[in-house]
């Protein structure tokens, strides 16, 4: 989604004055890059409410998405994105100097930045952290990893999902993402658990029955 | 009885939970930890990103499990200054910290050996303040002190700051008269025998009042005593000051000069929070197996 849907979006939904300050920080990150966008992130915080966006109905916007965390992605969004190479490293700076509701936003709006087709590598340093708010921005209620990540990456977020006892089902595109081999997968853990004499987790029978038999 | 204090420059994250509750209880609400060096230099830029997200993450976290609201500065100190290279990797990081909650100025900058390179670093640092509009906090040298705090003093005003925007750290009986009459702030360390003590506070206290004036313990990794602050208080109620200077070398000043950058103010501990000891940051705890204490 470009910025310019994402900003027809947001923009609306905010209360005035938090309207006035976003465009004027956009501004600033479109002509002065990281060195605007650093503050401007550390801002957005303080200067929009934490209310809750409306979706619309058509266009496949973000469901689950506060003012803030919409300014947020929205202000990355503006960030120069040619030359990729620079653009990308810029990201990493950004990822890695954001603290834990600036990172929430990031990884929530990754399909949501110019070239998400170079961020594979981002989402899955998103998907191994320990934080669960953090690995959930990436895995739940998130067109990325569907669109982006590896058919390998998928099975691991979605094994990592039901160990940290999340709600796999809103993983967008579960379905698309449950093949044989997760089928091995999830029925060898159910062997180790059994075994155990442990219990599983909570939606392991609803993703293990979303997968090919293992008898054809 | 214990008086309400704050102590504007401690640099907790050397310290241990002996130290936040012995401070709590001694009548410290809140501390200010300025980014400095760890006592040998950082070789990358890697190590200060962490550092600076420990100031505004995991520190302030720390402090309040034991009551205490923690606020920082962020900065590239000036012993960390002399490597160019390094020095324009880390001035470009600090506009990613310096607007983060908690972050009441940028800070502590200035000179230590008063080289070209330290320079160049200040003077970077004091055109984000602006831009920012973030008070500042100068770390004035201990080496040459007179010269160096003139010429920091100087160096402000040539990039446009007001006096009023500046804390001057670190005076002495020498340093005191002349950052008063430019209009900074003037905040004075406690040392535990060195170069300015609580007694010899009482005597500047005496003489100059406390317009301008408060002070600070500076506890780092060194020996030092982070009740310097709410001990100097007795002290100085004890040899006579009256409470509402002792309020404002202890308390008001400090706030009156961190204030402007909009992150702390005497409403963030006047309803006190109740502490929690079960809260996690990020998955994490300050206990190691002892009973939350939960107010």
């Amino acid at each position: 989604m470009p910025a310019a849907r994402l900003a027809a979006w947001v923009l609306p939904q905010l209360a005035p004055d938090s309207r006035t300050w976003t465009e004027a920080a956009v501004a600033r990150v479109k002509s002065g890059g990281l060195t605007e966008l650093g503050p401007a992130m550390a801002r957005a915080g303080r200067r929009v409410d934490h209310l809750p966006l409306v979706p619309l109905p058509q266009g496949n916007f973000p469901s689950h998405w506060t003012a803030d965390q919409g300014v947020r992605v929205l202000l990355a969004a503006s960030l120069p994105w040619d030359p990729a190479a620079r653009w990308l490293k810029d990201l990493d700076t950004l990822f890695s100097c954001a603290e834990v509701q600036e990172s929430i936003a990031l990884y929530q709006g990754l399909a949501f930045l110019p070239r998400p087709d170079l961020l594979a590598p981002r989402g899955a340093v998103g998907l191994r952290s320990s934080i669960e708010s953090v690995w959930a921005a990436v895995a739940l209620d998130n067109p990325f990893p569907g669109r982006h990540l590896e058919p390998a990456a998928c099975r691991q977020m979605i094994m990592k999902g039901l160990f940290l006892g999340a709600d796999v089902r809103r993983i967008i595109g579960l379905e698309a993402m449950t093949d044989g081999e997760l089928g091995r997968m999830l029925r060898d853990f159910a062997r180790e658990r059994n075994a155990a004499g442990r219990p599983l987790p909570s939606h392991f029978d609803a993703v293990l029955s979303l997968c090919p038999s293992a008898h054809p | 009885m214990t008086f309400t204090c704050i102590d504007p420059h401690i640099h907790m994250s050397s310290r241990t939970t002996d130290d936040y509750q012995a401070m709590r209880a001694a009548g410290v609400v809140a501390v200010i930890e300025p980014a400095f060096w760890l006592g040998q230099p950082r070789t990358c830029v890697g190590s200060f990103r962490d550092y600076f997200a420990s100031l505004v993450g995991w520190e302030r976290f720390r402090a309040s499990q034991f009551g205490i609201r923690h606020y920082c500065t962020i900065g590239l100190n000036s012993k960390e200054a002399n490597d160019p290279v390094l020095a324009d990797e880390v001035l470009s990081i600090l506009p990613l910290f310096a607007a983060k909650d908690g972050v009441v100025a940028i800070g502590e900058i200035g000179f230590d050996d008063q080289t070209k390179e330290e320079e160049r670093a200040y003077r970077a640092q004091l055109e984000l303040a602006k831009r920012l509009e973030l008070p500042v906090m100068v770390h004035t040298p201990h080496r040459d002190k007179s010269a160096g705090t003139r010429r920091s003093m100087a160096i402000a005003l040539e990039h446009g700051l007001r006096p009023d925007q500046v804390v001057i750290d670190h005076n002495t009986e020498e340093t005191v008269q002349d950052v008063v009459d430019q209009g900074f702030w003037a905040a004075f360390t406690l040392y535990p025998q060195t170069k300015m003590g609580s007694q010899r506070m009482v005597e500047v206290v005496r003489r100059y009042g406390s317009k301008q004036i408060f002070c600070d313990s500076s506890a780092d990794w060194g020996v030092s005593d982070p009740l310097a602050v709410p001990k100097t208080a007795a002290l100085m109620l004890a040899q006579g000051i009256d409470p509402a200077t002792v309020e404002a070398v202890c308390l008001t000043n400090a706030l009156a000069a961190y204030g402007p950058s909009g992150q702390i103010s005497a409403a963030d501990w006047a309803a006190t929070s109740p502490i929690d000891q079960r809260r996690l940051f990020e998955g994490n705890s300050v206990l190691r197996g002892q009973t939350p204490r939960v107010d």
